[in-house]
């Protein structure tokens, strides 16, 4: 009985040990070694910025890395024949938690498939009042998004680099959009193998105004009033000085 | 990528290369010194396109129209062109007339479909502006050293002239060279400002031929007076705007500003240059345009069946 008893304790002990062992190797199969920058300033003459991601995966599988923005709610107005001629927007439609950027880089296709732009759809609501196919409403708002470059999705930007059998090294310049707005982004990386996400990585890029456009930000959201006075007053001198300059030199009686 | 060309806008939230921005502000200044017009209805769809939302684009145009309208009037007003009696009670009778128009769309908004009236009001007007100045002016130009149209145009309002000058508190409109109740610029600034704040413009396209036409004014006091009443249209555009929605972007304003402010003292001088008529034939060649190209987004299936809301 006690024998019994001591061969079990060995067995669960041996299963303990596998299944430790076990999650130190899914533990190590994404690696990130490094990401620059770690945060995003937008200063007076940013106009978009390369984010470079480099790490480890496993060799067998593939790689997506998506850069997510601020998720919030997206209204907006379907458009719609009106009298079977004329094209008007119809309906208010809003898209629940969208996020404001997503911009994915894949190393297969099938990379994109999985967690490519489209993967938004399960995690985005769909309300609105009209009867329509929100697939084709999903994909209209997909295509609004990728024309203010705010949405993005390719294939083979991420090189690899053999390492050994296990594992391989990654690095991808992950493209940053010009029109971006302040707000905790998150960069996210996914290792995958037939069909399933075995490991990822999420960190978080704060995007924050620094120097003039913080300072004119700043400005406009907490001192409209006086804001718009300035811009005015300004406006004038400024109308002022060009018409003073040009009635100097042109003398157009 | 070492020397940059462009520039982060904190309020619209893009970076924009700012010699498009000197470029833009420069073309449309110097149709609004032309023709008197703010420009407002060009300007929003241009930058709409480059990139800035509807909302900051409409509210910044109402800012650099301030400076551009600044210079435009000052340029104008050392022509003569300024007639600031006429000027004031339009804008009178225009500040009362927008806070209508304001309340107007919200009822039209609260029932639906307030959109469609607004493209439709717009089509059609700029339609029937449009059409009825081309003839004329083609009319004028053909013919002008004859009599006929002399005779044509003394028997054609003779009704309108009547009912005009039946209105009491006539007064002597001395820039101008005309005679009206003070009652008849205070209606009409009434009428375009309902029109101006339902089409969310500045109205500067609707005042300018209501001026020519309706008020007879020579057309380059017109000019300069539609500039004179713009300008404090947009001011108070640009400060209700900042105030409640923060939408207007001073560096972007400033740029358009700086293009079209020396755009605006060209359009001044042009204007000097060309004749009445031909300054309204190309008005309303434009106000044309304008009007297909709205007329077409209706007919034509968009490329994108969503739309963000609060633009023209």
């Amino acid at each position: 009985m006690k024998k019994m008893l001591r061969s079990l304790e060995v067995l669960w002990i041996a299963l303990l040990i596998f299944f430790l062992s076990s999650l130190a190797v899914q533990a190590s199969v994404l690696k990130v070694s490094h990401v620059s920058p770690d945060h995003i300033d937008i200063g007076a003459f940013y106009h978009g910025i390369r984010l470079k991601v480099t790490g480890f995966v496993p060799a067998d599988s593939d790689i997506v890395i998506r850069f997510v923005g601020v998720r919030k709610d997206v209204h907006l107005k379907r458009k719609g024949k009106v009298l079977g001629l004329l094209w008007m927007n119809v309906d208010p439609v809003t898209f629940e938690m969208a996020p404001n950027a997503c911009i994915v880089e894949a190393s297969s296709k099938y990379g994109l498939k999985m967690l490519g732009l489209k993967s938004l759809e399960s995690d985005i609501e769909i309300e609105t009042e009209a009867s329509v196919d929100r697939e084709r409403l999903f994909l209209e708002f997909l295509k609004l998004k990728k024309s203010e470059k705010l949405y993005s999705e390719r294939v083979g930007s991420v090189r690899f680099e053999e390492v050994d059998e296990t594992k391989k090294g990654f690095s991808v310049d992950l493209v940053v959009p010009a029109r971006l707005t302040p707000g905790k982004y998150t960069l996210q990386i996914f290792a995958i193998r037939d069909g399933q996400v075995v490991d990822r990585v999420e960190q978080v890029i704060p995007v924050k105004l620094v120097g003039f456009p913080a300072f004119l930000a700043s400005m406009a959201f907490n001192h409209g009033g006086w804001y718009g006075v300035l811009a005015v007053v300004i406006a004038i001198f400024a109308g002022l000085a060009m018409g003073f300059i040009f009635g100097g030199k042109g003398g157009a009686h | 990528m070492s020397m940059s060309w462009y520039l982060y806008l904190p309020i619209a939230g893009n970076a924009v290369n700012f010699v498009l921005i000197l470029a833009l502000g420069g073309i449309v200044g110097l149709l609004s010194g032309i023709f008197g017009v703010g420009g407002g209805f060009l300007m929003t769809p241009l930058l709409i396109m480059i990139g800035i939302p509807p909302t900051v684009a409409a509210a910044s145009d109402s800012n650099q129209i301030v400076g551009a309208s600044t210079s435009g009037t000052l340029a104008h007003f050392r022509l003569g062109n300024v007639d600031f009696k006429m000027g004031i009670l339009l804008l009178i009778g225009g500040v009362v007339g927008g806070t209508v128009g304001v309340q107007v769309i919200k009822v039209l908004r609260a029932l639906g479909n307030a959109d469609f009236l607004i493209k439709i009001t717009y089509v059609v007007m700029l339609g029937f502006i449009g059409t009825y100045m081309f003839q004329d002016s083609l009319k004028a130009l053909r013919k002008r050293p004859e009599v006929v149209t002399v005779e044509a145009a003394a028997t054609k309002p003779s009704r309108y002239a009547r009912l005009v000058q039946s209105l009491p508190w006539q007064v002597e409109f001395v820039r101008s060279g005309v005679r009206h109740s003070i009652l008849l610029p205070i209606g009409l600034g009434f009428l375009v400002g309902i029109l101006a704040a339902i089409m969310g413009v500045g109205g500067g396209f609707i005042m300018v031929p209501v001026m020519v036409y309706l008020l007879r004014m020579p057309m380059h006091v017109v000019v300069g007076t539609s500039l004179f009443q713009i300008l404090f249209t947009c001011i108070d555009v640009t400060i209700m705007q900042a105030y409640t929605n923060h939408t207007v972007d001073f560096v972007l304003a400033l740029f358009l500003l700086l293009g079209s402010t020396v755009g605006a003292q060209f359009g001044a001088r042009i204007s000097r240059r060309l004749k009445g008529e031909q300054l309204k034939i190309f008005l309303a060649i434009l106000v044309l345009l304008v009007m297909v190209k709205m007329l077409l987004s209706l007919l034509l299936t968009p490329k994108i069946m969503l739309a963000y809301t609060g633009g023209h």
